[in-house]
């Protein structure tokens, strides 16, 4: 167990090393990247053309989407292409191979602790204050990266096999970035489509984290508190994507030095 | 002890024993026509992947003792490298079964892992802790690694600017630092200069002497009778001799058709 730790500290390390390694403003483009995203989209969304219902706060209301977003499509794209890329340490080593998405997976992690500072600053910007309920934040970033997690499994096990599985994922992430409200109100959508669209567990996290932070009447623990079915849907999801991953992980795990 | 997969009964191993290779198979799909992309799959919907089985390791059978050193010949594409990926436990074996009895470090295929974008230093610490050496570890024998292989002036410097033969220096410098009871060697000889193929028989010297066995992989016969007590010769996948080396390795000259000296 010790040992398995020391691994992922040790490949985690090396992950952000190799990104970041060869460029002059190295660690700047974690935080570069989603925040030159959030502002065009600022720009375009929150001063040329406006929703007719633009949320209240929409800056922080779309750096929360934005930062919440690049977390999710790095660290599945990592998580996936972690087990292709280390393909030459599978094939010359015996190890525990669940340390290679799990360190993929970990990085990104890392990596968004840099978006959460910029989330912390539009706050502090927006003059909101923390509260208690805040604490719940911790659970649903955790439950973010159990989908992360999961989905970069199912995908990681499946590239080994199909190399396709790459441009099908990219296409995908433009598609789900469009389906999630990140950059317009979630009010713009009909109510029946909301409730369609809260079974993506992405879109249930990013507006409970709006939620919690922006708009407190809307109470999320409560809802969680009384569970109803609809809520536990999207928890559902990322229970079964996970357990999904696993299992293939566990199934072609003994493959993947002579198929990567 | 470790035992792998497979389909023979639980067979007792004696305590002597470092190795035991009990009827082990290998093959590997090979697709006659690839199909690794969706439009293939789309375009020939119908159409079957038919699959050819390339069978590397036939029924092979040997037993190594502990403290000996053995070594395996045979031409490129015998199965050499596949037989010892299976003893390290890398592929999963067809049939038959394989065990190790102590601690295994493997130096495959010239090389531990590495990784060329990063420093020797930074692949010192990947691949040692990879193959378990902890942290403590690391720290104490940091030094001595690149003092063997000779490579202090080059230490931060990335790993794709070093020659091949200072890659295999350093990958087989971690590889020793294990503190193992069997080395997996896989044609380390044939790459190091002279100065370092003197160096690496002396390590076998050493080992010998500290009671650890070793499995040298050559295609190399004079490397194979110079270091090892016993061999096999692997042809096809078989094996077709085993021995004492000096004998084993005069047959492969003779069934090469190479005169011996």
């Amino acid at each position: 167990m010790k040992r398995f730790w020391r691994l992922l500290t040790v490949l985690i390390g090396m992950d952000i090393k190799l990104r970041y390694g060869d460029s002059v403003l190295g660690y700047v483009w974690t935080i570069g990247k989603p925040m030159a995203l959030f502002s065009i989209l600022y720009v375009v969304f929150g001063k040329l053309v406006r929703f007719q219902a633009s949320p209240p706060h929409y800056a922080l209301y779309l750096v929360i989407g934005v930062m919440l977003w690049s977390f999710f499509s790095d660290g599945v794209t990592r998580t996936m292409n972690s087990l292709v890329t280390n393909g030459n340490l599978m094939r010359k080593l015996p190890f525990p191979r669940l340390v290679i998405p799990l360190a993929a997976s970990l990085t990104a992690f890392v990596t968004f602790g840099l978006g959460l500072l910029a989330i912390a600053i539009f706050i502090a910007w927006n003059g909101l204050v923390p509260r208690l309920d805040w604490l719940v934040l911790i659970l649903e970033l955790l439950e973010l990266y159990l989908f992360i997690l999961g989905l970069g499994l199912v995908l990681g096990v499946m590239y080994v096999r199909l190399r396709d599985i790459a441009q099908v994922w990219e296409l995908a992430m433009q598609l789900l970035f469009f389906l999630a409200p990140i950059v317009y109100p979630f009010t713009v959508a009909p109510a029946r489509w909301r409730q369609v669209m809260l079974l993506n567990p992405f879109t249930q996290i990013m507006q409970d984290v709006r939620a919690i932070i922006i708009y407190p009447d809307h109470n999320v623990i409560v809802a969680h508190a009384t569970l109803s079915p609809l809520r536990l849907l999207p928890l559902l999801v990322v229970a079964f994507v996970l357990g999904l991953g696993f299992i293939l992980f566990k199934i072609e795990e003994p493959w993947f030095p002579e198929r990567v | 002890m470790v035992s792998r997969a497979g389909l023979n009964s639980e067979r007792p191993v004696s305590a002597s024993t470092a190795i035991e290779v009990c009827g082990i198979s290998k093959s590997f799909r090979i697709p006659h026509e690839r199909r690794d992309t969706v439009r293939e799959h789309f375009l020939h919907p119908l159409k079957r992947t038919t699959y050819e089985a390339n069978t590397v390791l036939r029924d092979v059978n040997f037993s190594i003792r502990k403290g000996e050193r053995f070594g395996v010949v045979g031409r490129n594409g015998s199965g050499k490298t596949t037989l010892l990926k299976t003893i390290a436990g890398i592929y999963r074996v067809d049939a038959g079964k394989v065990v190790v009895n102590g601690i295994l470090s493997p130096f495959i295929e010239l090389g531990v892992g590495f990784n060329m974008e990063l420093s020797a230093r930074d692949n010192v610490i990947i691949s040692g802790t990879l193959l378990g050496l902890s942290r403590r570890d690391l720290e104490e024998r940091f030094d001595e690694i690149i003092a063997f292989a000779e490579l202090e002036r080059f230490v931060d410097q990335r790993l794709k600017n070093y020659s091949s033969g200072m890659q295999v220096r350093l990958a087989y410098s971690v590889a020793i630092q294990v503190p193992f009871d069997i080395l997996l060697v896989d044609e380390v000889l044939a790459v190091g200069d002279a100065k370092f193929q003197q160096k690496c028989a002396r390590t076998f010297d050493e080992f010998q002497a500290a009671g650890k066995t070793l499995l040298l992989v050559s295609h190399s016969p004079t490397a194979i009778r110079d270091y090892c007590d016993r061999a096999i010769l692997l042809e096809d996948g078989a094996v077709v001799s085993i021995g004492p080396a000096a004998e084993v390795v005069d047959l492969y000259y003779e069934r090469e058709g190479i005169a011996t000296s």
